[in-house]
């Protein structure tokens, strides 16, 4: 397996480092399926019933657990694999993602057509979920290493091609399991093994195109825009130094904050904007909402942490949970005044702040601990993501019963949750305002204890 | 003949720079259009649905 090794991903002298992107982009693309697990949830219900659920038939919720198993799993692996990762380099790192993702979709196959829930819980949640950990992690740090001059822009670039994913893989599985449903079959374990087909083939291209740069490479001028940009690395630190420090916490908080947030918004939106507004917003116009929330969560990622790289890192953050704090108290207000377009607006503002907080966080990591063990560091805060993962759907849809049970009208009972959203994101403004840089004195200690180079 | 050689070499200099041109930026090209295309196709589908809430 040796070209798959470090040593063989190193770019010659004078590549260009425009090329590195796709690869990343190739990965990124790929994993961002799972956001568009949910097309399946229904298809998944119906196996055995064909037309409607029969009893034997796995329910809804139950299904949703192969989703947050993959959550799960995609923080606990980039945590586990981050320091692996770095050892080995991109391109193995992104070939065992590829390997991971698509024997879950194989697996997770097998479950589906032998009607065995574990083996799809065990194929595309747990090995799937690794692949989404690893696959993660993987093209960003590389990125971060490319371009030391625009480090938002470069993970705004890979993160938003997760967003990206979802829009892909949501119409190409609705379409792969149209072409693939017959008097015998739903088509869904035939979808899942096309769609593992594909995304081994897109992640390979990845895998085999990524280059790392050479050591003590940089690109040309950079010295000087880095100077320009005020804020360079201040130091290097070992991702088990970095998670001992209040800053790796803080933004750990940060990110769990803003990611149950947006979560908690996007798992409702098409419900919430059609019991907001009963009568005028049907279905099929609140699927266009979904569309538009997701293109805004997309565009977030690139605009705001491409933005971050100009107006820095702590001044972004402040700006997504002070106006995001604002937005979201005033959401129940916006929903009764009966102004569909400035709710739809207010919301829009909202994810591209969601998005633009998961884009940043890698940059904010190089700015405190260095691009030496980034993915690492990245790895271990992405803990964050899953366990959001599971406080946002369940904070959402709790408060939203509990107040429908107190008698609340439907149209009512999202402005308790709003409020609550804003509560978090209160705490994330805290998280946000106490960050502050390593202490100099702190970082010459962990620099040499390390044997690392402080700059 | 002097002049025609150094016609020659002059095409023979110009398509070696073109050669060396492409080289590098067909791969980058390549690239970037595996990725781009797919997500402009995404990116299209959820324009045509995001047009029903304006209707």
């Amino acid at each position: 397996m040796s070209l798959l090794d470090r040593s063989h991903s190193v770019a010659p002298a004078h590549y260009d480092r425009w090329r590195v992107p796709p690869s990343a982009l190739a990965i990124h693309l790929a994993i961002g399926q799972a956001y568009a697990f949910s097309v399946f949830n229904l298809p998944l219900s119906r196996l055995l019933g064909g037309a409607s659920s029969a009893p034997e038939d796995w329910s809804i919720s139950q299904i949703g657990w192969v989703f947050s198993t993959a959550i799960v799993a995609l923080g606990l692996s980039a945590a586990l694999f981050g320091g692996w990762l770095e050892r080995v380099g991109p391109r193995k790192a992104m070939a065992t993602a590829a390997v991971c993702f698509a024997s879950g979709f194989f697996v997770g196959a097998a479950g589906i057509a032998t009607h065995q829930f574990w083996l799809l819980l065990l194929g595309y949640g747990a090995l799937g979920g690794v692949g989404l950990g690893i696959g993660y992690i993987s093209p960003v740090s590389t990125l971060l290493k490319w371009f030391p001059d625009r480090p938002g822009m470069a993970t705004g670039m890979a993160i938003m091609g997760f967003g990206g994913g979802a829009m892909i893989a949501s119409p190409l599985s609705v379409a792969l399991m149209a072409y693939f449903r017959s008097a015998a079959s739903s088509g869904v374990a035939e979808s899942f093994i096309a769609l593992g087909v594909v995304y081994l083939a897109l992640m390979l291209f990845g895998a085999f195109t990524v280059r790392i740069p050479p050591a003590g490479w940089s690109p040309p001028g950079v010295t000087e825009r880095v100077r320009a940009l005020g804020a360079p690395p201040v130091v290097t630190m070992t991702a088990r130094e970095a998670v001992r420090t209040s800053q790796f916490w803080l933004l750990w908080v940060m990110l769990c904050t803003n990611v149950t947030a947006g979560i908690g918004v996007l798992g409702q939106a098409s419900a919430m904007i059609q019991e907001t507004f009963p009568g005028r917003v049907g279905v099929e116009a609140a699927a266009g909402f979904v569309g538009i929330l997701s293109l805004a969560n997309l565009t977030g990622r690139f605009l705001w942490s491409s933005l971050s790289d100009h107006i820095g890192r702590r001044a972004t953050y402040l700006i997504f949970f002070a106006l995001g704090t604002l937005l979201y108290a005033a959401i129940p207000t916006i929903g009764r005044s009966g102004g569909v377009a400035l709710f739809v607006t207010a919301f829009v503002l909202v994810l591209t702040m969601y998005g633009g907080g998961f884009a940043t966080i890698p940059a904010y990591l190089r700015d405190l601990f260095g691009t030496q063990e980034v993915g690492a560091i990245h790895g271990r805060l992405l803990t964050a993501w899953s366990t959001a993962g599971i406080i946002g759907p369940v904070l959402v849809n709790y408060v939203r019963e509990y107040r429908i049970a107190a008698g609340v009208p439907k149209s009512d009972a999202y402005g308790v949750t709003m409020y609550v959203m804003a509560g978090l994101l209160l705490v994330g403004l805290t998280a946000a305002w106490r960050l502050r840089p390593i202490a100099t004195t702190r970082a010459l200690h962990v620099g040499s204890s390390a044997g690392e180079q402080v700059a | 003949m002097t002049v025609d050689r150094a016609t020659e070499n002059r095409t023979q200099a110009s398509t070696a720079a073109g050669d060396q041109h492409a080289r590098e930026w067909l791969p980058l090209i390549l690239a970037w259009l595996v990725v781009l295309v797919p997500s402009a196709w995404g990116v299209w589908q959820v324009v045509r649905k995001s047009t029903a809430l304006f209707r």
